[in-house]
């Protein structure tokens, strides 16, 4: 770089095309409008909403955009012991937590086999586990609902708990696979050469390796089991043992019925903390296990 | 390695999990299948096979104009949601190409645009009939506020009328505009970042235009992400049901229902399980020949440099 001239001439359009460009002047405000508006699209009924869990419903006819007189936290009291939103939480926070340990269990351990271990059928099993990515999760309702008839699980939690960890496992099991295989074998063959058994090798040795792609497939199956919604409302009927977006899918109803708003947005909130802790640790683990999951699959 | 000792990891390790993945996901895959051939009320132990009439009934809904159940309108219903997909995954590449270039605050919207996602749909569902409840959601309490009376429209309405559908039904549209954004902003973010930056430069220095590298380098090599969002948007728009079921059930559904609200009446309402499951493969059948078809047909057109 000697003179300006090359400085602001050749360096500018070595830089890669800015959207400015391609879209011209007006093109590129709208573009930024639009953006704008949507980013208050997404925050602005979240914080409205919060806003509103502390209002009175006299405030919320009246007062829509001041802040509340008084915070009410009793709103926060009633939808904890009339909507059962404790409940739900429980029993979502259980089932998840179980579905969880399953899957990541069960799934480490077929992926660490089929990626470590060439025996015949290795390909065919894996293959199995693949195909059932591409099949709709509603093909099965109908008989896995008479198949846990049969066997006592419907409407119980274990019912959910064994679904939940079946159908997740494809996905676990095709990340997970190919995760292991990234992994270097030297620190696995020097356990062996030590002396450790082949347990010891996974739990030892492989386990901790793995630490970074077992946390992105379990936040992705966490969520994906807290937020399921069909396969629990077809098999759970009793209250009592409902999870979150059954409580969530009530919510309406027991707000309009009642006519008690604020319990109505007290109990919305509640039952998005969890949601909102675990996105605001893991949002990045979360967006990589999709892009793996659409771009790669 | 002893090849017996190889197999007393193999086998505890993978035998447990693919019996269960067997037994409760693939079993009653193939059973979904194979009882849809089958006239079957559930409560019954008699299943009646009765061929392709499951089939048959189902087209003939399709096709039937007057057919009582209005199965078209519901499939119109999955077709408008389609249309909107489409919208969302043009607007995702947009919004992906701008924030890939890093403008202020670029964190903060691939953040908050991606955060409907983690979102359970009837937690959507719920906070968005809040948001345009009639007498108290915001939405509306703002446009009167502003002087804007006649844009406060009854949002969850099905019983008003728009172009082609209810507003409702827009509203469901929006709501998967809303959610889906982020989804395919991230999608599209990270196969921009895969394009090799000498590929742009050299393009640069040849003389190519600005303009001219978005159509012909980064267009082409993200075209496989296109054609597998699509085919996303396909089964995505086939399968919507939670979000009118939690956003409707006090309503007339005729206005609002898809074909797997259809499916779930029959099976879970009507006990008509074998038809019901007819449907469903229906669904699986459209959707793999999507998938099909854009690796046949668009695959080749696939650029690698």
């Amino acid at each position: 770089m000697t003179t300006a001239d090359t400085a602001t001439g050749k360096e500018r359009k070595r830089t890669p095309a800015t959207p400015a460009m391609i879209l011209g002047k007006t093109g590129w405000v709208i573009v930024q409008v639009f953006l704008w508006l949507f980013f208050i699209s997404v925050v602005f009924p979240m914080f409205w909403t919060l806003l509103t869990s502390f209002k009175t419903s006299f405030e919320l006819y009246n007062r829509p955009w001041g802040l509340p007189e008084t915070p009410r936290w009793d709103n926060y009291v009633r939808a904890w012991a009339k909507m059962h939103v404790g409940t739900y939480l429980f029993n979502s926070l259980f089932v998840s937590a179980v579905s969880l340990f399953c899957i990541m269990g069960i799934g480490s351990m077929i992926a660490y086999a089929l990626a470590r271990y060439d025996f015949p059928g290795n390909r065919v099993i894996y293959f199995i586990f693949i195909a059932g990515m591409m099949i709709p999760g509603w093909l099965a309702f109908i008989p896995a609902w008479f198949l846990h008839r049969s066997i006592g699980t419907l409407g119980t939690h274990a019912g959910l708990i064994i679904q939940y960890t079946a159908v997740s496992l494809p996905f676990t099991v095709f990340f997970l696979q190919a995760f292991f295989k990234t992994l270097p074998k030297e620190l696995e063959e020097s356990a062996i050469i030590d002396g450790a058994s082949l347990y010891m090798v996974f739990w030892r040795v492989m386990m901790p390796l793995a630490k970074s792609g077992m946390l992105t497939i379990a936040v992705f199956n966490f969520l994906g089991v807290w937020n399921e919604f069909m396969w629990a409302l077809i098999t759970i009927s009793k209250d009592s043992l409902k999870t979150l977006p059954l409580g969530m899918s009530n919510l309406l109803e027991v707000g309009y019925y009642q006519t008690d708003w604020g319990a109505m947005f007290a109990g919305f909130i509640i039952m998005l903390v969890p949601t909102f802790i675990i996105y605001s640790i893991f949002q990045n683990r979360l967006t990589e296990g999709i892009t793996v999951g659409a771009l790669k699959g | 390695m002893l090849e017996r000792e190889k197999w007393k990891l193999i086998v505890p390790f993978i035998l447990p999990g693919l019996l269960i993945y067997l037994v409760f996901a693939l079993y009653p895959s193939a059973r979904g299948i194979y009882v849809s051939f089958f006239n079957w009320s559930g409560l019954t132990r008699n299943m009646q096979y009765v061929g392709l009439a499951n089939f048959a009934k189902l087209w003939k809904e399709l096709t039937d104009p007057k057919d009582f159940y209005n199965l078209r309108i519901y499939l119109s219903h999955n077709l408008f949601l389609f249309c909107w997909a489409l919208l969302t995954i043009f607007l995702g590449l947009v919004v992906a190409a701008i924030i890939n270039n890093k403008p202020v605050g670029y964190n903060v919207f691939r953040v908050t645009y991606f955060f409907p996602n983690v979102l359970a749909l009837p937690a959507i569902a719920v906070l968005w009939s809040m948001t345009l409840n009639p007498s108290f959601g915001i939405v509306n309490m703002t446009l009167k506020a502003i002087g804007l009376e006649k844009l406060a429209l009854p949002w969850m309405s099905l019983q008003y009328d728009f172009p082609l559908f209810k507003l409702g039904l827009y509203t469901v549209g929006w709501i998967g505009l809303w959610g889906g954004l982020g989804w395919y902003m991230i999608l599209f973010l990270a196969s921009i970042q895969n394009i090799p930056i000498e590929l742009v430069e050299a393009a640069t220095i040849d003389g190519a235009s600005k303009a001219k590298v978005f159509w012909s380098i980064t267009i082409p090599l993200i075209w496989e992400t296109v054609r597998t969002v699509i085919v996303f948007a396909v089964i995505g728009s086939l399968s919507g049901f939670a979000l009118n079921f939690v956003l409707f059930e006090r309503q007339a559904v005729k206005h609002a229902d898809l074909i797997l609200s259809y499916y779930y009446w029959q099976a879970f309402s009507n006990n008509k399980w074998g038809y019901a499951s007819a449907i469903v493969v229906g669904i699986f059948i459209v959707t793999l020949t999507a998938s099909i078809f854009s690796y046949r047909f668009f695959g080749r057109e696939t650029v690698q440099y």
